[in-house]
């Protein structure tokens, strides 16, 4: 019998479908971002040229800075999410020598690994994800086997694939954690495809025949498919909320509300895991530019490509170990350099050993990077548009800060020690798209600066600007509506208020990843729990509330000295002030809310 | 998706819009005010017609 998981009442949910796509909506997109970005340079001239406080320069450069950066970032996102065009989908191929170069492969069945790894979930969690990888079908014969990665060693985990009838394979250690996993399953398996999904991803029956179609272009290496959590919390409508609270008239003004501003739902995904706006926006538009990156899982890989990123890396190291040996060779036999060279070499290939995936606490984002870094051989990434399997979303703060915190220290260590955007081998527009990515959790020092910023006024009665006057406004005001209007179209069909604020308020996660980076300190990747982990947040959350209090603190003490002493401040810049401080509060709240989340089964119990 | 439907997920930049044009509006007028008290010179070509609807 199937446990009750509190997620078993979602089972029927189905996924929403691709954002539709609508030249009109495009062009009118690309007149506003443009629109905007020239209005973003006319501002962050004037800034530079006319609007700073010289009497404050401690206050005004950082931040003028941080506007530079941040409209830096601005260019970087408008590029990226420039336009929509899908990889041509093609019918699934009946034999391996329509996915090859001619003459590369016979003519036989493809064969297809489906890897589910786990490490210490629940077995019956992996069980469902198990049936459901027995559930894919394939309008051609096919060679498909599903494989448990266990790197827990558990005998009730390999009783379980027995009973399912399901390949289990396990190992003596963890070295590499997943990335050493699937290295290890590799080398017990040998499908011409691999797909690869989490304890708790539940491919569907269509994962093969909507994407193995791609790789009837040679050169496609890896499908990535959106990743869907049917486990988000739908949260209750704003009416309802407030007629149980209020009765009658709560109902009322509640209705009157969403009448004006549509449907309003209260705690509906606390933690922000929406992950529309990161596959169907921006990943997805970077297909136009062959630079989606692969995120593990719901992915499918040519097998041949991953063993082409292994032996990169393999020849890599070798390279640059056998240079450290060589030292120690010449130092030991006394031999000059020509004669040297192969026996280091050798030495170092006896030392290192083949690493399908890197050992990298980004081992997705990594191994896409070194196919995109292939002059030769010019691998191609897509993102399939259509969700092709679910799975569940971190159900508390902790392991969402797990995860983003990884996301983050991993980004930013390949930023800085092995950087895609100054190595060679890529096009410009993917080195653009990487630095998107890259740039987007430096972010989090400029955020900041704009965190402070108001702070810094209502205490101190310092204005970073002159004073603000219409010139303030005639320069700021067309770029901030622009700002909105552009980002409303080019975004159209995704609600993207609450990904914003959430950006603005994880800048404590990435701050400590920069951290960490910079320090040279290894970021650990510990498996992101898949099940609610109970304990007290607030922890989590200082930073944020700490912003909170300043900001409301500041509020009251300005006003205080405005309306009484004067103090140097002004009704104008107590407003504008407030409401950049409001904001501020709104994003901070959701990240403090979400330290307190229970989901519905708590609550009521 | 509806044309409705859309706006409703966009709303939010709508209404961040429609904010940070009134209290622009408000804020230049009563800095140019203040100004204008303290310094006695007339409202700069600037400030918007709302200071004085009637000109």
């Amino acid at each position: 019998m199937t446990p009750d998981f509190y997620f078993t009442p979602f089972e029927d949910r189905r996924p929403p479908p691709p954002v539709p796509w609508s030249l009109a909506v495009e062009r009118i997109w690309h007149v506003l971002a443009i629109s905007n970005l020239v209005a973003g340079a006319i501002y962050i001239w004037w800034r530079w040229r006319y609007s700073l406080n010289y009497d404050a320069l401690w206050f005004a450069v950082p931040l003028v800075i941080a506007e530079t950066c941040a409209y830096f970032g601005l260019i970087l996102f408008t590029a990226n999410l420039w336009k929509t065009r899908d990889y041509p989908r093609r019918p699934p191929p009946g034999s391996i020598a329509q996915c090859t170069r001619e003459g590369e492969a016979g003519e036989r069945p493809i064969s297809v690994d489906l890897f589910i790894t786990t490490y210490n979930e629940d077995e019956e969690l992996v069980r469902l994800s198990i049936r459901d990888a027995k559930k894919v079908s394939y309008p051609h014969p096919i060679d498909f086997r599903v494989h448990v990665l266990d790197d827990g060693r558990r005998q009730t985990m390999r009783q379980v694939c027995d009973e399912e009838g399901v390949h289990y394979i396990s190992r003596t250690n963890n070295i590499g954690y997943k990335a050493g996993n699937l290295r290890n399953a590799m080398e017990q398996t040998s499908g011409d495809f691999i797909v690869i999904c989490d304890a708790d991803t539940r491919p569907f029956p269509t994962i093969l025949e909507h994407t193995l179609g791609y790789f009837r272009d040679p050169e496609v290496a890896v499908v990535q498919t959106p990743q869907w959590f049917y486990d988000l919390p739908e949260g209750k409508r704003l009416k309802d909320v407030w007629g149980r609270r209020a009765g009658a008239p709560g109902r009322y003004l509640g209705a009157v509300i969403e009448a004006v501003f549509g449907e309003i739902r209260l705690g509906e995904d606390p933690f922000v895991n929406e992950p529309t706006m990161f596959y169907d926006v921006i990943q997805r538009r970077r297909n136009p530019w062959n630079a989606a990156f692969c995120c593990g899982a719901g992915s499918i890989h040519r097998r041949e490509a991953v063993m082409f990123v292994a032996l990169r890396a393999y020849a890599d190291a070798i390279a640059k170990s056998g240079e450290e040996g060589r030292g120690r060779i010449q130092k030991l036999l006394g031999l000059r350099h020509q004669e040297d060279d192969a026996l280091a070499r050798w030495q170092a290939a006896q030392e290192e050993e083949l690493t399908p995936y890197k050992f990298h606490v980004s081992e997705d984002i990594y191994s896409t990077i070194v196919l995109h870094q292939d002059g030769e051989r010019k691998w191609k990434t897509v993102l399939h548009p259509e969700v092709e399997s679910k799975m569940l979303s971190p159900q508390d703060l902790l392991s969402w800060t797990v995860q983003r915190y990884k996301y983050a220290g991993g980004s930013l260590d390949i930023f800085f020690h092995d950087n895609p955007v100054t190595g060679p081998g890529m096009t410009l527009a993917q080195r653009i798209m990487y630095l998107t990515t890259f740039w987007s959790y430096l972010g989090a020092v400029w955020n900041l600066v704009f965190l402070l910023s108001p702070v810094i006024y209502m205490f101190a009665a310092i204005a970073p600007v002159g004073t603000y006057t219409g010139d303030f406004f005639a320069h700021a005001l067309p770029f901030l509506v622009l700002n909105e209007l552009a980002f409303m179209m080019g975004t159209w069909g995704v609600s993207g208020y609450k990904g914003k604020v959430s950006y603005l308020a994880s800048f404590p996660i990435s701050l400590r990843a920069l951290w960490a980076v910079v320090r040279r300190k290894r970021i650990a990747f510990p498996v992101t729990p898949k099940q609610r982990q109970e304990g007290n947040y607030l922890m989590l959350v200082w930073p944020q509330i700490a912003i909170i209090a300043l900001t409301v603190t500041g509020f009251a003490w300005c006003a205080f000295r405005l309306f009484t002493v004067g103090g140097g401040y002004t009704l104008g810049g107590l407003i504008a002030n407030g409401l950049w401080g409001l904001n501020n509060i709104l994003a901070m709240s959701i990240m403090v809310r979400a330290a307190f989340w229970k989901p519905d089964r708590e609550e009521d119990g | 998706m509806s044309f409705r439907e859309n706006l409703r997920r966009g709303r939010s930049h709508l209404i961040i819009a429609v904010i940070m044009i009134v209290a622009g509006v408000i804020i230049v007028n009563i800095e140019d005010s203040t100004l204008q008290r303290e310094a006695g010179k007339p409202i700069p070509d600037h400030a918007f017609s709302a200071a004085n609807p009637g000109n």
